[in-house]
């Protein structure tokens, strides 16, 4: 240093006291700068929080860090599990490389930082060669900063920070970025997170929707949680109502499941009845923490038409055994009933009988002929008899029953309602069995309106046809069946009537018929006051 | 082109009972007060600790400081500093406690090693307020820009100059030089003389540090063996703590040479009072720069008081000199190097050092090691 220089420096031309205010403004202008720093860090963390996408996150960031630092571009490149790919940048525009190209593990930048966890800084005029450079210069970045982003322990991808003119950065704002660069981290792999559960709570909320079967889950104290499609339309239950009292009604003839399950904190099953439907319940009980009972799920399915088909079926086979007896039974009495017929008939026919005895004949005769009567429908009952089958009309079978019922019906007062449908399709059957069934049906509906005193007794037979069926409804508003022996109607020589009336045959034999026409016959009482009995027999074309 | 830097004075007797309200002034609320043993015992430190108390002050005492200030008593002053967390500082003494509060002020503030401050214009932090209470008349410390701090390591004065160690206030109190001991009235008296002529001749002076350097060197002149000789001399007093700081005002901003230079080399080595390694100096040095200003050695003999007026100027140069040795011998300073226990051995790494001296731009006269050498060998 020249002398003359260093007697300037000496006395102090070029230099002054420092001053106070000097350095208070370099305070306040760094405190700003850590504020902003703060400020968005916080606003980095908060977007854990707000399930902000990484996308706006980024932008947000971007602004942010534009106050403190002159950077204009952000991108973050994630690693897939088998590529480290360019996933996010912002502004979107900024881009050369597509959204998604992986980078190659040679003379990549990127690539280099993922792999050693080390931040690298681009200047503009770096003699390194490498991929990116190109990318850099179009985008006419002058210097760039990249930074690993570790989470757990793992690095998961790389945070690029580009500016458009050189950047003068301290070991400050080094440890700043890095730190940002850590909670960015945190942030991507949350949202990454929060994607797999919602995706996977996606995923079971449609299982759950897809069983075609009810189920609930419900809290121990009667709410409903949960509930599939299939739930709404079983159980008919307002938004928190309390489904206990359904329950307890539906299962009236059985244990409460539900109850069980939150009392033994097992799983129970029962079969539930709820407005004439059969339901197969099982409650398991769902526990949360510390084997509390947090939940009971109730799985119901709706076995109506097999508890139907069942019951159909446990007719028809102790039909079958029955038949087997009474046919043999009836066998047997034939012979000896045609003497005891025949020989009154000759009795009663001699002039001379003494007029004390005639009437002791006249019902050994009667009483003969009501035998006969019985064992020929028992015959029926049991196919000993064979009948021929020919394409015939249930129309024409009404109206033959109808010729022989229907002064009886309109002697006592009913009113009697005919619906014939027009054209209705043949059916392959045999016209006087078919008619019986219509007989006794109609016989049947007669005697329960015989109580009906209180309004006006009316009777229905229509015939009808789908598809498949031949329909033949006979529907009264008598006083119904009682579900306590709805199941045993069908049995041979069960009858609610007078034992001079009636004879339990009726309907076993009409079941039996329908059953040879490959048909069916069943009963339905929709309280109050309407009882419904329907044959359907296949129609000719469809018969199997 | 020039510049003139100096404090805020507050001069006159009684004036250091006003020290407190000056740091108030400063916005200080607790101040660190330096000093040494000696004006501790003498009642001075007391009385500053009492005005900060008046003031309404917090104040704690660090009166850790040697002759010739070592770094390591300017770190531990500076830690004080932190840990009391102070926020002024106040030298009372002579030049060693000023300079340590100087230099404690810069690491308070700017950190480090009190070495990375040696030389010009390195400090880059301002310091906390300073409040400089003198009682000595020699050191000029509390209003100029120098801070002289020995480095134990390396066995040298570091000097440390920047416009930062202008103290803020500094408060002169001449009733402070009573108790000084008249050998110490004459070493820092001495010292007052050195400061004067060097800042007169040196080559950065101007008319604003002529001033100051003339009158100081009028009032030395005619006060120093009346202040010697009494410790009573109330008037002798007072001029030479005016003399005192005339000089400081004069070589804080002209700055010294060649005497200061060898004085801080040889200071480094040995343990000797400043003032009197100056007074067996300056003779020599003067005699050396004779040819450099004669005129101005002319007026320096002339505001001595000698009769030059017919004279040449290099003869009146001669008369500034015997004037000079005469004094020193009135006054019973050292005459010789070797009579203090400097040893020969070491004037060619003296040498080197002092060539080195921040002190040493301004000498007049261009110099050499060698000349270093042979002046240190005349004085020996």
């Amino acid at each position: 240093m020249k002398k003359q220089e260093m007697i300037e420096l000496l006395t102090g031309v070029r230099s002054s006291k420092q001053n106070y205010y000097t350095e208070l403004k370099t305070t306040v202008e760094e405190l700003k700068k850590r504020n902003s720093q703060l400020e968005l860090m916080n606003e980095v963390m908060r977007s854990f929080n707000m399930n902000m996408s990484v996308q706006e996150m980024l932008e947000k960031t971007l602004k942010r860090l534009g106050d403190i630092y002159p950077i204009k571009r952000v991108s973050l490149a994630l690693f897939d599990g088998k590529e480290l790919r360019l996933s996010y940048v912002s502004p979107e525009e900024a881009l050369y490389l597509k959204k998604g190209t992986p980078f190659p593990h040679k003379n990549s930048l990127y690539y280099e930082v993922f792999a050693t966890g080390q931040e690298r800084i681009y200047q503009k005029g770096d003699t390194c060669e490498f991929l990116e450079k190109e990318a850099f210069q179009q985008l006419s970045l002058q210097s760039v900063f990249l930074f690993p982003l570790t989470s757990r322990g793992k690095i998961i991808g790389v945070l690029s920070l580009g500016g458009c003119s050189p950047f003068s950065y301290d070991a400050n704002d080094q440890a700043f970025l890095l730190h940002l660069a850590g909670q960015i981290a945190v942030c991507v792999e949350n949202a990454r997170l929060y994607e797999e559960v919602f995706a996977g709570k996606q995923q079971w909320e449609e299982t759950f929707r897809a069983v075609s079967d009810a189920i609930l889950i419900i809290s121990p104290n009667g709410t409903v949680l949960s509930k599939n499609d299939a739930a709404v339309s079983a159980w008919p239950l307002e938004d928190f109502e309390d489904i206990r009292p359904f329950i307890q009604e539906a299962s009236r003839s059985a244990n409460n499941p539900f109850e069980e399950t939150v009392k033994s904190h097992k799983p129970h099953y029962a079969e539930l009845r709820f407005q004439n439907k059969f339901y197969d319940c099982s409650c398991y009980p769902l526990f949360g923490e510390e084997a509390a009972l947090h939940a009971v799920i109730l799985y119901s399915k709706d076995v109506t038409e097999k508890r139907q088909m069942e019951a159909q079926l446990l007719h028809s086979g102790q039909l079958a055994a029955i038949g087997e007896m009474a046919a043999g039974v009836a066998h047997e009495l034939n012979n000896p009933l045609t003497a005891i017929i025949g020989n009154t008939q000759l009795l009663l026919r001699r002039n001379k009988i003494n007029e004390q005895i005639k009437p002791l004949l006249d019902d050994i005769d009667l009483c003969g002929k009501r035998c006969r009567t019985i064992i020929r429908s028992l015959l029926a009952f049991s196919r000993q008899e064979e009948f021929a089958f020919k394409p015939c009309s249930l129309n024409q079978a009404v109206t033959e029953a109808l010729s022989l019922t229907r002064r009886q019906i309109e002697k006592q007062n009913i009113q009697l309602d005919i619906r014939l449908a027009d054209s209705l399709p043949l059916i392959n059957g045999n016209l006087q069995q078919l008619s019986q069934i219509a007989v006794n049906l109609l016989i049947n509906a007669k005697d329960a309106l015989e109580e009906v005193t209180d309004r006006k007794r009316k009777l229905i037979i229509e015939t009808a046809a789908d598809q498949q069926s031949a329909f033949l409804k006979v529907i009264d508003n008598g006083s119904g069946i009682d579900a306590a022996i709805a199941n045993e109607i069908f049995h041979p020589f069960f009858t609610t009537k007078a034992a001079s009336s009636g004879t339990g045959l009726g309907l076993p034999v009409s079941f039996g018929i329908a059953k040879s026409h490959g048909g069916r016959l069943f009963a339905e009482s929709i309280q109050p006051h309407r009882t419904i009995f329907t044959l359907s027999i296949p129609l000719l074309n469809e018969r199997l | 082109m020039y510049k003139f830097v100096m404090p805020e004075i507050i001069f006159g007797s009684g004036s250091m009972k006003h020290t407190g309200e000056s740091c108030t002034r400063l916005g200080a609320k607790r101040v660190l007060i330096v000093t040494d043993e000696g004006v501790t015992q003498a009642g001075w430190s007391d009385l500053v600790e009492t005005s900060c108390r008046e003031a309404g002050l917090a104040s704690f005492l660090f009166s850790n400081v040697s002759i010739n200030p070592k770094d390591k008593e300017v770190e531990s002053c500076a830690r004080a500093y932190l840990d009391y967390e102070c926020d002024a500082l106040v030298g009372v003494g002579g030049g060693s406690a000023i300079d340590t509060a100087k230099a404690a002020a810069v690491l308070a503030t700017n950190g480090g090693h009190i070495r990375d401050y040696e030389g010009v214009d390195r400090i880059s932090s301002p310091l906390p307020p300073l409040v400089m209470v003198p009682t000595t008349a020699g050191s000029g410390s509390e209003v100029s820009q120098f801070s002289v701090i020995l480095d134990t390591d390396r066995q040298k004065k570091m000097t440390i100059v920047s416009k930062s160690l202008v103290p803020d206030i500094a408060v002169v109190d001449p009733d402070a030089l009573s108790t000084k001991s008249s050998y110490l009235t004459a070493s820092t008296g001495l010292d007052v003389i050195t400061h004067a002529i060097e800042s007169f001749v040196s080559v950065a002076a101007t008319p604003l540090t002529d001033v100051h350097a003339k009158n100081a060197l009028a009032l030395s002149s005619r006060y120093l063996r009346p202040s010697v000789a009494s410790k009573y001399n109330k008037e002798a007093k007072e001029q030479m703590a005016m003399a005192s700081l005339h000089a400081g005002l004069a070589f804080s901003n002209a700055i010294l040479g060649a005497v200061h230079a060898m004085a801080h080399a040889i200071g480094g080595r040995y343990p000797f009072l400043h003032g009197d390694i100056n007074a067996v100096l300056l003779p020599h040095v003067m005699e050396f720069n004779l040819l450099a200003s004669p005129d101005k050695f002319k007026e320096i003999a002339s505001l001595m008081g000698e009769d030059v007026q017919s004279l040449s100027p290099s003869a009146a140069g001669e008369k500034a000199i015997s004037f000079v040795k005469k004094l020193s011998i009135d006054i019973g300073a050292p005459l010789t190097l070797s009579e203090m226990g400097f040893e020969e051995a070491f004037i060619p790494e003296i040498s080197e050092t002092a060539l080195a001296d921040a002190c040493m731009i301004t000498n007049p006269r261009d110099i050499t090691a060698e000349e270093v050498a042979s002046l240190l060998r005349k004085a020996l």
